[in-house]
Parts: structure tokens; sequence; C-alpha cells
């Protein structure tokens, strides 16, 4: 129960009473000065925006507006009852500032930004690798790595991604120089030089051999996967597979080409003072931190892994040579020496100019990212397309904040404190009384906020959050329900029929394999709103690399066959002519949902997630999409989780103030606008509520619940 | 431009240029018109049904009888003079004379997800860009009729609609025949409470896109607007199939199979332009031909009755009805009985829509191998169901990053014989 304290309810009218006055102006000033105050950040704006015209100042969010604002951004759902109760207990001085760190300390800040840069390293954690790699990024969040560093796994990571989850990402693109080079560029520089790879680009300065050249830094590389125990890992070759000129030329000869790099560091007669902020930082750091414990972990799996190798290539077959067998246990050798990842030295050597701290684009990108995740819009539009002929907003601004990001040492949360402190985020949206160009130009300028609807994940949780769902609102058996469920039934027996038309090319019986299995939806037809968490920590279990080495030696290829073929004779599939019979069955429909940041990701293709705009993450360039749809009108208009999150359970504590002794209906609408809107109601819509609670309290707050779900109000962030 | 749209996008101004475009001072239709590939487009909708996990072209369409290669299955005459299918499909063989055989399509990829993109989108797969499957071309071309949406995928999913937005992807429907349950309200929730919980909604949107009058606020209200008008619609007991005969349920075989071509009937009957009807378990490395007895088994009622219906409605005139897969499979029968992936050269099947019935296009080698005669690309065949649908193959649409493309990769062509 919220319960606002008498204290608190006498600020939040005070608030209230601020905002007022704010409309007429003159507060304004007062409060964007006093409350918050022009950052360093701010003057840079206020810089580019001088020539700017049409301008107009977006009002100063309150504080409860600014909790929600900055809940959904940080930790990817609206406040629940408890926070903002806690949040208003703070002192008004200090309660944004206070809330920004308690923010980043919440168990749920790791999650959404594991959302935020997985979406920009195209993370699929059905893809090769792409798990563990999903798993790596949360725990380096969880763990304040810096980005630069992190980066640098990433580009250079060789062998499996058991072993090393940060070699997912060169996995994702199959180790093919091509793919990573453009995927390198574009995700981390912010530079498509994709067009450059079959012509000189059209509307930049790039040529196809700076394309190449680059790819040459991962020439050597090469995605192996073991025929037999079907494990993946990359590994470094001698030959250079990036050759010039290009195979469509058909030219007589093509040489490896030479890697370079083509953008150019930045130069400086005297070193500017974010380089000697970060070496000064740097310097600190590296005296108190070692890194001796990881070290000796790996080197001790490595020794394991060497032992297995002798015994691996000792177990020859003794009957003379068999040229299959020798293949059969080379592989089996290259395989665990896999793990040993044979560090690519070119791609180290990549890693270290993309991440330099002179390499301007790759700061540049990265605040640019953020910038347009917490304000709606890049400084530069797509994110992923910087070009010295591309229009730059608020070109001080960008400058200040990527060297910026480099001084605190390429820290996340550094520069989501600098933005979010910021007065350009504290501001709200013009209202419709402005002109258009007016709102228009104001968002462009970031005077004034943009309209920005939450993302499907945070849509999601906050629908849960706010219907009390993430625990169980129902006593066990209240909703017990008889359904129609749908079965198959074989009209032939199968096995009957099998004696009769055996043939010897069959033994053992192995079933079909799908290709590509249809999804089916069961379970009531709403699958597409299922939320079922992931296991970070067993995704990134180094136990479980030991024990698959360990029974690799014991195991010959042959057992592995014989083994994988066991695994699918296990699971037979039915087949034969069959009928639908529907069957009653009693279930208790008692749902309660898990945080969907957790979820295998991306979610399946018609998924509530995927509808709300989550991207494929199969292709570069591939961003959220946050257009309307007919599909997500009808997902939360009739969809479970808008239903059950509106009925009220007995397990709710709004259920007293509807029903029991304690019966106060104004206060339960006061409650429900708190809980769902982050805001006291107006007297207007106190009075809207009210009559909806007339015939019948419950069904009429499900249907208050339901209807401030669906609404704009909720789904835009103020 | 004609999926529902809820921002002008710069598609619309596009497509509006396309009409017109001239090529060597000609304009398109008459230069089609002078190599002879355009009659009168006659198609108005497309079944598609897709066979994931590539389709034995040998087991099927194209048999090889006393050849090695030939497998379990003996060839059956059809009602079409000349052309022999595989045994697996008794029912389909009395209504060949309205079908046709593409049995020289070249594919260029073995593998399941690569050649999956290619004929589903007629593009190979880039890095940068996702290209629309057939369906959202379609939909992206014709106009919607009726209130259903234009373009619905049954039991699977059809690929994305790429550079074309997300207005021209598919309706999914899990189980065909089944109530969705995105179609109503909630249980519990009746005509009248859903109707009074609509208009508190409504007062309260209102009150907010009044007070800040974005036109991201106008798009959800145009967005809620058409879901309930979907929900209202009566067009909607199409994709219901409990007033159906049970009779019929039965002749088309009660499988999800039968029932997403009788559905897939119904759906074009109300207007839907494009239902994509998928089924899996093609991808027999084991045991070939008992998956391939049983998946005749319930895919032969449904599609024999289906076009048999069709053809007695006159609605066969109007629909185009496809099955495609991936690739096909090899000729060598492995050590498990099975067959391996298999692209140099496979088949599809078409009907309808202003093809001519009873043909076949060119043909593979002995053993279906290679392709012997009149090789045909995976994109041809989209271009062929664009051309009788009326749509020039060529028409360039923009992405949203300006980057133009073609509806049909270049070098695409309609297989004209198929309506000659």
């Amino acid at each position: 129960m919220i319960g606002i304290m008498e204290k608190g309810s006498v600020k939040v009218h005070f608030k209230r009473w601020l905002s007022f006055l704010s409309l007429f102006g003159f507060v304004l000033l007062l409060s964007s000065s006093v409350l918050l105050g022009k950052s360093e950040l701010d003057r840079h704006l206020n810089q580019d925006n001088a020539d700017k015209k049409d301008l107009r100042s977006g009002p100063v969010l309150d504080d409860l507006q600014y909790l929600r604002k900055l809940s959904v951004d940080l930790i990817g759902r609206i406040p629940s009852e408890k926070e903002i109760k806690q949040f208003l207990k703070d002192p008004p001085k200090s309660r944004k500032a206070l809330l920004v760190e308690r923010l980043f300390e919440h168990e749920r800040f790791v999650d959404r930004w594991t959302a935020f840069l997985a979406d920009m390293l195209r993370i699929r954690t059905n893809a090769t690798g792409g798990g563990p790699l999903l798993a790596y990024v949360h725990q380096s969040i969880s763990e304040d790595k810096p980005f630069d560093e992190l980066a640098r796994e990433l580009i250079s990571a060789q062998g499996r991604s058991r072993h090393l989850p940060a070699v997912g990402f060169i996995l994702n693109d199959n180790a093919d120089p091509m793919a990573l080079t453009a995927a390198t560029t574009q995700v981390f520089l912010g530079i498509r030089m994709q067009c450059a790879q079959c012509h000189d680009h059209p509307f930049d300065d790039w040529e196809q051999k700076d394309f190449y050249e680059l790819a040459s830094f991962f020439g050597k590389t090469r995605r192996v996967e073991n025929r037999f125990s079907r494990t993946v890992y990359t590994t470094e070759v001698e030959e250079n597979r990036v050759l010039w000129p290009p195979e469509r030329e058909k030219p007589p000869v093509r040489k490896p080409v030479d890697a370079s790099f083509p953008f150019l560091l930045e130069k400086f007669d005297k070193k500017p003072s974010h380089l000697t902020r970060l070496e000064r930082k740097r310097a600190v750091e590296s005296n108190s931190v070692s890194d001796a414990r990881e070290t000796e972990s790996l080197d001790s799996l490595l020794d394991e892994t060497e032992a297995t190798i002798e015994v691996a290539s000792r177990k020859r077959a003794p009957g003379g040579f068999d040229p299959d067998a020798d293949l059969k246990s080379q592989n089996a050798s290259i395989d665990i020496k896999g793990d040993l990842y044979k560090a690519s030295e070119n791609r180290k050597e990549l890693a270290k100019l993309v991440t330099h701290p002179r390499n301007r684009y790759f700061a540049q990108n990265f605040v640019n990212r953020l910038w347009a995740e917490l304000m709606g819009r890049g400084i530069y539009e797509p994110v992923d397309d910087y070009s010295e002929y591309q229009t730059v907003s608020h070109p001080e601004t960008l400058g200040f904040m990527r060297k910026e990001f480099v001084a605190v040492g390429y820290d996340l949360k550094e520069m989501i404190r600098l933005v979010v402190s910021s007065d350009a985020y504290s501001r709200g949206r013009l209202d419709g009384k402005s002109p258009a160009k007016v709102r228009l130009q104001s968002e462009l300028a970031f005077v004034a906020g943009t309209t920005r609807r939450m993302i499907g994940e945070a849509l999601f949780d906050s629908i849960a959050v706010a219907g009390n769902l993430t625990d169980y609102k129902w006593p066990a058996g209240a909703n017990e329900k008889t359904v129609m469920v749908r079965e198959r039934v074989y009209l032939v027996d199968e096995n009957a029929k099998k004696d009769k038309t055996d043939s010897p090319a069959k033994s053992p019986r192995v079933p079909v394999m799908q290709g590509q299995p249809a999804m089916k939806a069961q379970g009531g037809g709403y699958d597409l709103e299922k939320s079922i968490a992931l296991d970070f920590g067993a995704l990134l279990s180094l136990n479980e690399v030991k024990n698959e080495i360990k029974s690799m030696r014991m195991r010959s290829n042959e057992e592995l066959e014989a083994m994988k073929m066991a695994k699918m004779n296990s699971q037979p599939r039915r087949r034969g002519k069959y009928k639908y019979v529907y069957k009653e069955q009693t279930v208790d429909d008692n749902p309660r949902y898990s945080s969907s940041f957790r979820m295998a990701t991306p979610a399946a293709p018609d998924h509530f997630l995927r509808i709300f705009g989550q991207p494929g993450r199969d292709r570069l360039g591939d961003f959220r999409n946050s257009e309307a749809s007919m599909r997500q009108a009808l997902m939360m208009l009739n969809g479970k989780l808008t239903h059950e999150a509106a009925r009220v359970g007995p397990n709710e504590s709004i259920h007293e103030l509807l029903k029991g002794s304690d019966r106060d209906l104004p206060r339960a609408v006061r409650q429900t606008y708190l809980s769902l809107f982050t805001r006291e109601p107006s007297k207007q819509e106190t009075k809207e509520g009210l009559s909806l609670l007339d015939a019948s309290p419950l069904e009429g707050m499900a249907d208050l619940r339901w209807a401030m779900l669906n609404s704009h109000e909720f789904k835009f962030i103020p | 431009m004609h999926c529902t749209d809820y921002a002008l996008t710069r598609r619309r101004f596009i497509h509006g240029f396309a009409g017109t475009a001239t090529l060597l001072g000609m304009p398109v239709s008459q230069l089609l018109a002078a190599k002879g590939t355009a009659g009168p487009a006659k198609a108005e909708h497309v079944i598609l049904f897709w066979n994931s996990g590539g389709m034995s072209h040998i087991d099927t369409w194209d048999p090889k009888p006393g050849r090695p290669t030939q497998g379990e299955f003996d060839p059956i005459s059809t009602s079409a003079d000349g052309i022999q299918i595989s045994e697996i499909f008794p029912q389909l063989a009395k209504q060949m004379h309205h079908c046709s055989l593409v049995r020289s399509i070249a594919g260029t990829n073995g593998d399941h997800g690569r050649a999956t993109y290619e004929l589903q989108t007629g593009y190979g797969q880039s890095a940068n860009l996702v290209h629309p499957g057939l369906g959202s071309i379609v939909v992206h071309e014709k106009e919607r009729l009726g209130d259903l949406p234009s373009f619905v995928t049954v039991s699977g999913q059809a690929p994305r609609a790429g550079y074309l937005g997300q207005k021209c992807s598919a309706y999914f429907v899990g189980q065909p025949g089944e109530k969705d349950p995105y179609l109503q309200f909630p249980a519990g929730i009746g005509e009248m409470r859903g109707n009074k919980r609509l208009e508190v909604l409504a007062r309260m949107n209102k009150r907010t896109s009044t007070q800040f009058g974005a036109k991201q606020m106008l798009a959800n209200e145009t967005a809620v607007d058409d879901a309930v008008s979907l929900m209202r619609s009566p067009a909607l007991k199409a994709f219901e199939l409990k007033n159906e005969n049970p009779k019929t349920i039965e002749r088309y075989g009660d499988t999800d199979f039968g029932r997403g071509a009788l559905m897939a009937k119904r759906l074009v009957e109300t207007g839907v332009r494009f239902v994509q009807v998928n089924r899996g378990g093609f991808d027999t490395h084991s045991n070939n031909f008992d998956a391939m007895r049983n998946h005749g088994e319930i895919m032969d009622p449904g599609l024999a009755s289906l076009i048999e219906d069709l053809a007695s409605s006159g609605m066969l005139e109007k629909t185009l009805v496809l099955m495609l897969s991936e690739f096909g499979r090899t000729p060598r029968i492995n050590q498990n009985a099975g067959r391996d992936h298999h692209a140099k050269v496979f088949s599809c099947f078409m009907a309808g829509g202003g093809i001519q019935g009873g043909q076949v296009i060119g043909s593979s080698d002995e053993d279906g191998v290679m392709p012997e005669n009149r090789p045909v690309k995976p994109h041809d065949i989209h271009a062929s169901v664009l051309h009788a649908l009326g749509i020039d193959g060529r028409t360039e649409v923009m992405t949203p990053l300006e980057r133009p493309m073609r509806l049909i990769r270049k070098g695409g062509l309609p297989v004209r014989e198929l309506f000659a």
C-alpha cells in the first residue's frame, strides 16, 4: 500500500503547486537553476542552440515525473509502490541525485543496460555462442567494466565460447572477414563502410581498397566446427584470405592484402586534458587491480587440455595407417587446441586501434548511441552512420561528451549520470498549444522532451509491476477453470505398421530431424506473452567446460557419434495419420511474470516484445521500431498480460480498499493513479474513477486499470 | 502504398512514381507487352504452402522411375496428359490438369537458413538489409480488400517485411481454425463491458493527445481503431472452422495442414491477398520414405480438395496456389534411408491465378541431380508470382535509408511458359 505519509503528501502538494506556478513562466527559470542547475553539458547544448530559431523550453518535470522517466530508462520499468514511497521520503533537494545512485544499484539496472548493448552488438541467444556472450556482457556491466576493455575483448577473442564467451562476437558473423569489417566499423565506430565492400562508397570517401585493408585484420581467423562433437570455435591460420583485387573483377592474380587501419587517430601538439585525465585514472587503477586470479585459472585449464591432446594422439590405431581415423583424431586434437585460443595478433592490434583514446569515432559512437537511448534521438541519425557529410545537430555537445567518456575511463554509469542529471533530460514535452513547428524545432534542439514510447521489455515489465503480477495475487485454487485442450489422436497404430514395412536400411531407428520446426502455439494461445528467464550463471559456468573437456578425453569420436544417435533415439517423433479431439482440463490460472529482460533474446517473432519493436538483431542497422501497429493494439486490448494486470486479486493491497472493512474508494483511485501513472489524479479523474467503481468496485477497478494500462500516458515516457 | 500506414512515409511518395516508370523511353507495361510477357493479370490472391526443411523433389513432383535414385515410391499417372507425380499424392493426381510443375529450379545454397531466405525473399542474405518476403511484397503493391489483414501466416512464421516496414508484415495465426484470443475481449469480459472499457480508454487518450498533439499518439489511436474494427468485423468468421461442414473438414484431412488449407480458402474468399501455410518436417536425413509417405497422407487430401474447391467455385482463376521449399534432397539415398540437402535442382508446384494448368516447365537430368532443360532461378519464381498479379518486379522501392531496391532481384524474369 502506498499510503503516503502526511509529510510526503504535503511535499507532493507543494510540488504540484510549484509546477502550477511554473506555467506562468517565472518560476521556471528559478526552479531550473536552483533545483537542477545547468550542467556543463547544458552549457554546450546552449552553445549549439545559439543560432537556432523558434525554440521553447519544455516544462521541467516534477519530481514524480522525473522518478517515472528515470526508472523506465535506468531499470526498465515504472517505479513500484514501494519505490515511490521511498523516493518521497528523501529530502526534496537531494531526491533526484539520490535516485540516480539508487537505480544504479538496483538489480534491474544491469538487465536493462544489457539490452542496450545486446541491441548494439546484435546478440542472439540462439546463435552459436550467443547465450554465453549475452551472459558475459551482463557480467561485464555488473562489474563496471570499462567499455573500451569490453570492446577489445570482443574484437580480439579467440577460442570456444564456453571457455571465452567474448568470442561470441566473432562467431556471430561466422568469423567472416568482410562481415566482421562491416560490423566492427558500424557497431563500434558508428561508420558504415559496408558499401565499400563491393564498390567505392557512393556518398563518402571510402574506397574499396580501404575496406579490404581493414578486413585483412580478420583475414587469418577461421571458424571451425568439429564434425563429431559439433563444437564451434575460432582459430588463427597462416593464410590470409582477404585478397586484392576483388574476385568479381576476375583478376588474373589475387594477392593477400596488408592490414591497415583507415581511420586517422587524432594528433595534438599538447596533450588535451581528457587524455591526461584518462591516463591518471588508469594509472591509479592498475595499481589496485590485479588480474592474477583469472590468468591462473585459464592457465591451469590449458595445462589440462595439453595433457588431453597427448593422450588423444598416443591413442593412434595400431593396425597401420587409416586415413579416415587419422583425420578424425586430428580433428579431435584441433578441437581441444581450439581452447588454447592461439591469439590473433592482428585482431589484438585492430582492437587497440579501434578503442584508441585518440580514435574519436569510438567514443563518439558510444555517447551518441547512449544519448539517443535516453533522449529519443541521436545527435546524428542514424546512430551507425556518421560521416564528414553527416548533419550533426549539436557538434559542441557531441565533442564534449566523447571527451568526457574517454576521461572517465569509458564508464557507462558516469556517462548516464552526466546525461540524466542535465537540465535537458529533465524537460518534459511542450503541450499542443505551442505551434507544431516550435514543438518540432525544440525537440530537435533537445530543449523539450520528445514523445518516446517505452521499449517493449520496459512496457511488459511495467504492466506486470503495475498489476502486481510479479507475485501471485490470487490464493491457490481461486482461479480454477475448465479449458478445452486439443489433442492429437493417431488413427493407425504406428508400431504395427512399422513391422510390416520394415526395411534393412532402417536400423538403428532414427527419427526424422526437423530443419526449422514451425512455431506451435500452445497453452490457450497466449504463448506470445510468455516470459521464461535465462540462467546467466549457468551460461558462464566454467565447470561445465572442464567436464566437457574431460568427457572428450574419455570418448572417441565414434562414441560421441553414437551418443548423438542415442540422444536422437530417445526423443521419438510420433508419425502417422491423426485426428484432433477436444478434452476438458482443469487449470489454476494464477500467473506470475518474471522480468522480460531476462528472456532468451530476441523473443520469438510474434512475441509481445517483437511486436513492440525488439529488433531481430540478425542484421546491421536493424534498430528498435517504435511505430504503432494494429497488432500492438490487439495485444494490449485483448492480451493476457493486460487482462491479468487489470483484474484485482485478493492478495493485492488495493483489494482491502475496495472490498474490506477498510473500504475507501477515493483512496483506491488515488493509489491506482500513483502506482500506474506515478502521479496523483486530478479532481476530474477522481470523479470519473469513482463513477466507474460505483456499481461493482472490483470490476470497476479492473476496468479503470485496463484503460490506464492501455493509455498513452502509460506507454509514453513523461 | 497499400499497407495500412499510420504516418505518411516516403514510400507512398516513391510508389506514386513507380506506376509511370519508363524504360528506354517506353512505359514498362508496353515494353512487357512488346516482349510478349504480359497478358491481362488474372491473379488477385496467393496461397503459399511453405514446406520447410527442404522437400524431396524426387519423391514428390519429379519421380525417377527405374533409376537407382528412385527410392520407394512409384510414379502415378495424373489427369494431365503425360504428367506423372509420386504415388504419395493419389487425390492430387486427379486435379493435375489444373496444375503446373517447375522441375528445374536451380538453387544456390544448401544451408537451411540461407536457402530459406533466398526462396522466401528472392534475394541472398546481406549483412545490412532485411529483404521482404514474397507476401510482404504482394501486400505492399496490392490494396487491401475488406476488413481482414492483407497477409496472414498460418502454423508458423512468415519472413519479415524488412525495408517495406512493419505494416507489410504478416498476421500470425498459431492454430488454424482455433479462435485467435487476440481478436476478442479477454475471457469474462462481455461485449458491453468491453465497449465501456474502450469508451473510458478513448476519453483518457483524447485528453492526453489533445494536450500534447503528438503524432505518435494519434497513430496509436488509429491502431486501436483499426484493431477494434477488425474485432467487430463479420469477416472474422473466415478464421473459424467451427461452423464449417464437418464433412468438408474431413475431406481436407483434419490436420493442421488440412485445416490450414481450408482456412486459406476461406481467407482468400474474404479478400485476404496472401496466405502462407507453413509445414515443417521435410529435413529427412533419415527415414525419408516413411516421412514422405506420412507427409503425403497429410498433404494430399488438403491440397487436392483446395484445388478442386477453388476450381469449382471459379476462385482458382484469381488465386495462385504455390508450394515451395528451400531446396530439394539428394538423389543418393544415404545409409539411414534418408536423403540430404540438394539445392542444384528441385521442383515447385503451382496452380491457378492465370497459370496454364497441366504442364511441366523444365526438367532435371535422368537422376534428378542437375537441371537439364530450361533452368529457372529462384527469383524467377517470385517474378512469376508478381507477374501473375500484374506487378512489375522491376519496380523500385526506397529503403528507410534511401537505398533503391527492386521488388525482385535483378535478373529475375517471369517464367513465361507458365502463362502460355
